[in-house]
This record gives structure tokens, sequence and C-alpha cells, in this order.
């Protein structure tokens, strides 16, 4: 796993800004990232995750800040650095008229590994990603999720020190998924640094110790999951869908959240109310009855509890997959 | 060096499961090479003409003459009669495959057993019909130099006898029993111990022909340049297959490898398109009855070209928006390329405007280079600064498209 001291230190992000063009994608990111733990970067579609990765990876130059990995600045040294990354994109990267080993091998051998080191790489990446009876197969006959895992050893057949994931399980099946969870699981454990970019929220609860939410380039909560949750709040998350009449909608809310501010209106649109209740399933008659009243008309109700997704409504007040 | 050799290998390895491209890449020069020899009439049956200059005049360099006349060459060769002037003058304005002088006192010397030569002038924009020519001069010769060997002393008595040269005092009818019963005897004891000719054909190239190439021959390179073009063009489109996948960008986020994998993939379509032309290139070395061993140079000179055209058709690729745009533009472009670039019709056979502008094209550049070997015969046809020029242009083009290729696939 490379030099333990290096390691640990993992990336370190400061004062990262990307513009293209007029467009700022990634506005002041910094943070920091350990090795044995999986770091997660969460926000929906067009955040500047994506662009972030593509800076850490040293495929796109930032405007200003600074990236280092393994205490090696991405910019600077970009051998250095890059030769202790390993990059799983979110499209499948890899030669689907190729056989998987041979991929494999032109990977590794991408990264500077040779004879007999890349062969026994290459043996132990097969068995890891369970492909070692399919390993003279193109990965065209795969299946998705097999693709995946083709194409996550890829990225770690060279045993790097840092792992960039950028949405790996995007389209992939429930049972793909959890073997590919258990290979992230399995890279941490051994003392990677893994960055882990979704916009699933269950899967960051799931593999991530430490989490930033992205927003519109700029990072609006970092923390552990547990100090998130408490930034969240104890308040249960109800959804309704339906028709609402906004301008009423929100007094009368009010009016029965008093005097102890138990309810709080989070989003209000003409189809959709989001409201944040303490206990929320003992006050639902109450709830319905002054929606009623309001001239509103529920269709479907969801009661949530405290989560990451709760948590990015109330930072945020939109939905995290909208 | 492992990873260059990886890149190759797995390029190579890729795009030979699409057998049908390649079936595609060797069958369309092909057809296109068949039609268009069937078009013009022009087979690969080479004819020509041998000119026969004798300035000796003499029995011998008569019945030389007549030897060559009675040589049954059918439509191959034809034999004409010629004074030396008149047979140079034929040469020059291409009117003949070549002129054989006998020269005068070839006789005397031939009876006499004395050193001569006869001189045979060849048209070196032929390729075939010389050689034809000079190894049925050599085949006359040889007889006449066994014949001399064997029947020296008499044929030359005869001669004597014919002449006036001998004594007065000879009884002729008994000289001639004498003559046929010695060569008789001779002829039935001597042949098979008889010592390789002491008469040599002296061989000189004329330098200044003007004399054209079969028009059959001329489209060969033509349809060898098609097949590369062909080829070097459908790999290119595979840049829009790496981009499309993600592994342009993937490779670029690797420590040294982007320059290595552009290498390698340009090694890789180097080998295959050079391999694909040197296919039409053997397969009309067969047919045109050409030498074996010009395939040396021929080869030589497609794999030092291949890289550089796939190179040029990759930044084509490049400049385009999108793949269906890349492979729109590149067809646009290949087939003028091919058409100024003879490829179609040869360069000697195009107006001469369309020739020089087809010259400046690169693929009409690699086709003259090619036909230099091919036509003439000779090796060493593509000079050394030419050679040395292309390698400079490939690696030109290798730079530009590596640069090319980070700025338009490796940015994230």
């Amino acid at each position: 796993m490379g030099d333990t001291d290096h390691a640990k230190t993992g990336i370190v992000i400061t004062g990262l800004v990307k513009n293209f063009g007029e467009f700022r994608a990634v506005d002041d990111l910094s943070f920091r990232a350990e090795g044995g733990r999986v770091f997660g970067l969460l926000g929906p579609n067009g955040a500047g995750k994506s662009t972030a990765i593509g800076c850490i990876s040293g495929l796109t130059k930032p405007t200003s800040g600074m990236i280092t990995v393994n205490d090696h600045d991405i910019v600077r040294e970009p051998r250095a650095a890059k030769r202790r990354l390993g990059v799983v994109p979110q499209e499948l990267a890899i030669y689907p008229d190729l056989p998987a080993r041979d991929n494999l091998r032109y990977w590794g051998a991408a990264f500077g590994l040779r004879g007999e080191e890349l062969g026994q790489r290459v043996d132990d990446v097969l068995e890891t990603i369970g492909l070692v009876d399919r390993a003279g197969d193109l990965p065209r006959t795969f299946s998705g999720g097999m693709q995946r895992r083709l194409n996550f050893g890829c990225g770690i057949v060279h045993e790097p020190t840092v792992i960039l994931l950028d949405e790996p399980t995007v389209g992939v099946d429930p049972q793909s998924r959890e073997r590919l969870y258990e290979l992230v699981t399995e890279q941490r454990d051994q003392g990677a640094c893994i960055l882990y970019t979704t916009h699933y929220m269950e899967e960051a609860e799931r593999l991530c110790d430490e989490i930033a939410i992205m927003d519109h380039g700029r990072m609006i909560a970092h923390g552990s999951l547990a100090e998130l949750r408490q930034t969240a709040g104890e308040h249960d998350h109800l959804t309704l869908t339906g028709h609402f009449p906004v301008e009423e909608v929100r007094p009368v809310i009010d009016a029965i959240s008093e005097p102890h501010r138990l309810l709080e209106v989070l989003l209000a649109e003409p189809n959709q109310l989001v409201i944040a209740a303490h206990e929320a399933s003992t006050r639902l008659p109450a709830i319905f009855r002054a929606l009623e009243g309001a001239g509103a008309r529920v269709s479907e109700t969801t009661l949530r509890r405290p989560n990451l997704e709760t948590l990015f409504i109330k930072l945020t007040g939109k939905e995290l997959r909208a | 060096m492992t990873f260059l050799l990886l890149g190759v290998a797995k390029d190579i390895s890729r795009w030979l499961r699409d057998p049908v491209s390649f079936v595609i890449y060797l069958l369309v020069p092909l057809l296109v090479g068949g039609l268009l020899t069937a078009v013009t009439g022009q087979g690969p049956t080479p004819t020509g003409t041998l000119l026969v200059a004798d300035e000796d005049r003499s029995m011998v360099s008569r019945l030389l003459v007549a030897a060559l006349f009675d040589a049954d060459l059918g439509d191959t060769l034809r034999v004409e009669k010629s004074d030396e002037a008149g047979g140079r003058e034929l040469m020059n304005t291409g009117d003949a495959s070549a002129l054989l002088i006998l020269p005068d006192g070839f006789g005397e010397a031939f009876l006499r057993q004395e050193p001569t030569a006869l001189v045979l002038v060849t048209n070196p924009s032929e390729a075939i019909m010389p050689r034809i020519i000079r190894e049925g001069v050599e085949i006359v010769v040889d007889a006449g130099f066994y014949f001399q060997a064997l029947l020296g002393d008499e044929t030359r008595a005869i001669y004597d006898a014919v002449t006036g040269d001998t004594s007065d005092d000879v009884d002729d009818s008994a000289a001639a029993e004498g003559f046929s019963a010695d060569i008789t005897a001779k002829v039935t004891r001597a042949a098979p111990r008889l010592l390789p000719p002491a008469l040599t054909v002296e061989l000189v190239e004329e330098v200044d022909s003007e004399e054209p190439v079969p028009l059959a021959l001329l489209m060969f390179p033509g349809i060898i340049m098609m097949a590369m073009v062909l080829t070097a063009q459908g790999l290119s489109a595979d840049l829009w297959s790496e981009a499309e996948a993600g592994t342009v960008r993937r490779i670029a986020a690797a420590p040294q490898g982007f320059v290595t994998s552009v290498a390698g993939k340009a090694i890789a379509a180097g080998v295959l398109t050079a391999g694909v032309s040197l296919v039409i290139a053997a397969l009309g070395f067969v047919y045109y009855g050409l030498e074996p061993w010009l395939l040396l140079p021929v080869a030589g000179w497609l794999l030092i070209c291949a890289p550089a055209l796939y190179l040029a058709f990759s930044l084509i690729q490049l400049a385009a928006p999108d793949r269906r745009a890349g492979a729109i533009v590149s067809s646009i472009i290949m087939f003028p390329l091919l058409m100024a670039g003879g490829s179609f019709f040869p360069l000697e056979q195009l107006p001469e405007w369309i020739a020089a502008i087809g010259r400046f094209t690169p693929n009409g550049f690699m086709l003259e280079q090619l036909s230099g070997i091919v036509t003439t015969g000779r090796a060493g046809a593509i000079a050394g600064q030419i050679w040395v020029a292309m390698a400079l242009a490939g690696l030109g083009l290798f730079v530009l498209a590596s640069f090319a290729t980070h700025r338009r696939f490796a940015h994230a």
C-alpha cells in the first residue's frame, strides 16, 4: 500500500476553485480525506462533484487552490501524485473487446507495473473482483455488474493509496451493488483513502466515515454521519404530494406548530409539501385537518426519519435527486 | 516498454476481432483494381520489341539474327532489324524494349575464339520485357558458344574455304567428307563436357527513355495505396470508441501513459495497415510476375508510411465535433485523395494539373515512391533522404496527434 505516513494523509484540498468561463463549477472547496476511511462527496447532478474529481485526478487544471495526494501536489508533481491514485470513473472505462485479464494487465502497466509483479497483481485483482473464471472472456459478454467490477479492478490493480470512485453504482443491480460495497470496504480496511461521490444518500450513510455535501459548487455541510444527523435534527420529515394553495398552507401549519415550534415547513410547492415534525406520526391528524381547512388536497404521504436526504432538503430547500 | 508493447498488442487484438472490416479493406482495392484492369484492357501479359542492329553483317552475325527471328516467342516478343542509330532513336521514343547491337568484327572474333561482346541496351521503364529479352539473347549466345567450342575448327575451315583463304591444292570433296565425319563424331562425344561460355552479353541500361510502363502495372501501386488509405481511415475512427468509453481520460490519469498509449496505437495501426497493403502487394507481385525480393523494400516503405497515414486521419477525426462528423469528414477527404493521389487512375494517365496536385497529397507522394520500386524493379528507387523525410513526417504527426488527442479527449 506504499508509504504508510504518506498514505495516512490521503487527499488534502485547500480553497479549490474551478471556473469554466463565467461559470464557477467548484467554489472554494476545502477538505481533508484520511487513509483507511471512506470520504463521501454528496450532491445532486451539477453540484460540482465530478469537476472536483477531475481536478483531484489531474485531468482538470484548477483555477486556484491546492490539491495534494499523499503530500504530492497534483499540479506541481503530477507523476508522483498520479502514481498513488486509482481512478474508477463513472463510465465503464474498460475495453469491451479485450479479455478481462488483458484489460487488467494493460491498466496495471499504465501505472508502471511490470513482469511478475504485474502478473501477480492481475491474478490477485481477478480474485478480489470475482472474475477468475471469466478472466479470458470479453467484457462485452459480461453482465452490467461484472463490467462494473472489472472497471473497479482496473482502478486498483496498481495498489493505489488513494482511490477516487465517481458514482460507481449508477445503473447497477442491487446484487452487484452489494458486491461493490464489499470491494470498497475491503480497500478501506487495507488502508486506502477512498473518495466516494454519489447522489444516493443511503449509499453514503452505509459506506462513508465522513461526508461533505455539495451544491452549486460549494460545500454546504461536512462532518461524520453522526454529526450531520445531529445537524439534521431529531425531526421527522413528512412529504405530502397533491394540490396545495401555497399562500394558505404556511400560516395554518405555523398556527398548529405553536407554541413549541414542533412543525416547520421546509418546502411548499403547488404539488408538494415537506414538513419537519417532532414525532410526526402523532401529529398527522392535526396536520391533515389544517390542510383540509386551507383547501389542500393530499394524495400521498411519506414519513421519513432524519437522514442525509432530509438534511439536504433542510439545507437547500430542495430534493437531492431533483 | 512493457506498456508500449501491451498497448500495441491490445489494439491489434481488438481490431482483429472485427475481421469483416479487414476483408473490406482487402476486397475493395482488389475489386476496383480488377475492374479497372478489365476496363482498360491492359492485362498483365507484357509484349515487347527487340531491335537487332547487325553492324557486322558476317555469316555468323546473320546466323545469330536468324536464330533470334526463329525463336518462337509468340505474341510476347517481336524482333525487328534496325541499324544502331535508328535503333537508339526508337529506344529514345519508347518504341522498343531493347536494342541488341552486333558490333563490326563480331563474326571474325567469334570464329577465331577471340574475346568479343554483344551490346544489349534495355529500357529501364519496363520491368519485365528487358529481362525476358536478356535471358533470350543469352540462350542464343550460349548456343553459339557451344557450337563454337564443339565445331570451331570445322566452321573456321569451312569459312576459310568459302572465303577462299585455303591453298589451291586442297581436294574440296575430301575436305567436305572430313568435316562431316568430324562434326558427327564431336557432336556425339563432347556435348556433356562443355565449359561455360566465354562470350558475354554486356547489359547497358538506357537512362533517358520515355517508354511508358504498361497501364496495368502503373495501376498496381495505386491499388496498394488504396488498401492503405482505406485501412488507415477505418482504424482512425477507433479514437471515438476510446473517447466514448472514457479510456482516454482514464489513461490521462495515469502517471506517464498518455503519449505511450498514442504511440502504441499508431504502431498497431501501422502494422495492420501495412499488413493489409502488403497482402495486396504480394498478390500483385505474383500476378504481375515481379521479383519477390522487391517485396522487402516495398514492405519497408509501407511500414514507414502506414503510421503516418493513420496519424493524419486521426488528426482529421480529432478536428470533427463527433464520431459521425468524423466519419463523414474523413470519407469526404479520403475519396478525392484516392482520386487525385493515383489510386483510381495512375498519376501518369491523369491530366498534368491533377497529377501535379496528386503528387503533393500524402498518398500521392507515397504512391510515387512505391511506383519507383514496382515499375522499375530497383530496390533503391527511393532515395535515402525520402525515407528520412517520411520518418520525420510521421514523428511530427505523432507529436501533433498526441497533443490533439489529449486536448480533445483527456480533460474531464
